[in-house]
């Protein structure tokens, strides 16, 4: 396998992915990340359908899948459903990026199997340490199933 | 002569027999001519004639009763039957069945506008039910865009606090990129630019956060339930300590009478009191907070009390509305929405709220609970 994917982001706002990347860039996990830019093309991704056919299920050693709720054609919700209930990849973490703690689907994220749900905080210095954090957890604290 | 006499004496007893004998089977319409003899068989026969007479009167007088009565029978039977068509002859002999009728057919006419009334009665009781389900129609119908327009509301909430915010992080965010990867080629002047496009940043995400936890308030189901809140505003004080960096001011928690309330939302009232009181004092030598409670006209009031800046009475009309403040964000950090919030939360504790302040002396906050 070349260049394994330690990160998948999925984020339809290329503005909150380059602000995640940038976090992420400075405690140098951005090395194996992929952006994909809605939910379409994270599940061609992750199965390897669509552009992506051919290439078989990429995210097996994928330790933690980012994931933006609210996205055009496939959203979060689908995504997490879809990646939960298959049992090729329903072990990678998926941690749920929100703008909002108001968000009617909290309850309904973990119902699907999240592990972990993040509002994303207006100021950077707050952005920026939770997104690095939760880089550092998964990618380096948590032991992932071999 | 006397045998000439004697037979005619034979033919008229036979006639009287005969004439007593229609008698005795009730016919009472034949006489006997009298002869012009004046004898004993003529007073038989006068008398008969008499009784006759009297007998067909009386008869008659009876048959008339009967069919008076029959008459009064079928209307009395039609009257049972709720037909008050018919009223009842009255006749001339002005007697004891008379009587009956004129007090029937006056009772009829009684009834019979009675039921008249009692139909219009009907008939306004149907037109009101229409009215009724009409109006019913119109409120559910009301209600159903009610509905449409909380939920619209709600996606509006939602879309205020996902869209609203995502702008604001980028803005946020690539400020702080800029002033932190290209410091050296920023003057100071620039440097603090870049600072206040953040700060506005955060304060608008702080804006947003208030006006959505305010519109929850009016949304959220109240949990009551007893609570000691003394307890509950040491609680809210610790809050405010934790969300400070420094405080100087005295705070005196009094005991306070016990309320049955919404714990979480009572602490918001609490925190809001608590941390205005500190905001607004912060600038005295000696700052002190006082919350206690009082017994008034058989109510609890609690009461929240500095001796901060206080406010102009004159402007007491826009206190408690949304985005207003009575002091400039130069002076006293404030989105005007913590205010509006605590009178919100009171209210829906069928509560009342109200101020009393001077400037440059402090200002207390007081309110009653219903529930309490």
């Amino acid at each position: 396998m070349q260049n394994a994917v330690d990160i998948i982001l999925v984020e339809d706002n290329i503005d909150d992915a380059a602000l995640v990347m940038h976090a992420l860039k400075k405690t140098n996990m951005v090395n194996n990340l992929i952006h994909l830019k809605d939910g379409v093309e994270a599940l061609d991704f992750i199965f390897g359908t669509g552009s992506y056919e051919g290439q078989g299920v990429q995210a097996k050693n994928t330790k933690v899948i980012l994931l933006d709720l609210k996205m055009p054609r496939v959203n979060g919700l689908e995504v997490l459903e879809k990646v939960k209930s298959d049992p090729r990849t329903k072990t990678i973490p998926i941690v749920v990026l929100t703008s909002s703690a108001e968000d009617p689907d909290i309850e309904k994220c973990y119902e699907l199997g999240a592990n972990s749900y993040i509002v994303k905080p207006v100021e950077f210095d707050n952005f920026s340490k939770a997104v690095s954090s939760l880089g550092l957890y998964w990618l380096l604290l948590n032991n992932h199933p071999k | 002569m006397p045998e000439n006499i004697e037979a005619n004496r034979d033919e008229r007893i036979d006639k009287i027999y005969s004439l007593l004998i229609k008698y005795t089977t009730s016919d009472f319409s034949v006489r006997e001519t009298v002869s012009d003899k004046g004898d004993e068989l003529d007073a038989i026969i006068i008398g008969l004639n008499t009784l006759g007479e009297e007998l067909q009167a009386s008869g008659k007088i009876v048959k008339d009763f009967e069919k008076r009565i029959k008459v009064l029978m079928e209307t009395l039977l039609q009257y049972t039957l709720m037909d008050f068509s018919n009223t009842i002859e009255i006749s001339e002999a002005g007697d004891e069945l008379d009587a009956i009728a004129v007090g029937l057919n006056t009772l009829v006419e009684e009834l019979k506008s009675a039921k008249e009334s009692e139909l219009l009665h009907v008939y306004n009781l149907e037109k009101k039910a229409e009215e009724i389900v009409k109006l019913n129609a119109a409120l559910e119908a009301n209600i159903m865009q009610l509905e449409i327009a909380n939920k619209e509301l709600e996606a509006f909430t939602y879309s205020v606090s996902h869209d609203l915010r995502a702008p604001l992080r980028a803005i946020h965010g690539y400020t702080k990129i800029i002033s932190d990867d290209y410091e050296n080629k920023l003057d100071e002047e620039g440097k603090n630019m870049m600072n206040a496009v953040m700060r506005n940043a955060k304060k608008m995400g702080v804006l947003i956060d208030d006006l959505l936890s305010f519109s929850k308030i009016g949304k959220k189901e109240l949990r009551l339930l007893e609570v000691d809140m003394t307890k509950l505003a040491e609680f809210a004080l610790q809050e405010v300590k934790n969300s400070l960096s420094d405080l100087k001011a005295k705070i005196t928690i009094l005991p306070l009478q016990k309320a049955t309330v919404d714990h979480n939302l009572m602490t918001l009232v609490f925190v809001n009191l608590i941390s205005n009181a500190v905001k607004y004092s912060s600038i005295k030598d000696k700052p002190e907070v006082e919350i206690g409670s009082i017994e008034k006209d058989s109510r609890t009031v609690y009461y929240v009390k500095d001796n901060g800046v206080g406010f102009d009475m004159n402007y007491y009309g826009k206190l408690f509305g949304v985005f207003q403040r009575l002091h400039s964000s130069e002076d006293f950090e404030g989105t005007g929405v913590g205010l509006a919030l605590v009178k919100r939360i009171i209210t829906r504790h069928n509560g009342k709220i109200w101020a009393e302040a001077k400037l440059k002396e402090g200002a207390t906050f007081y309110f009653t609970l219903n529930n309490s």
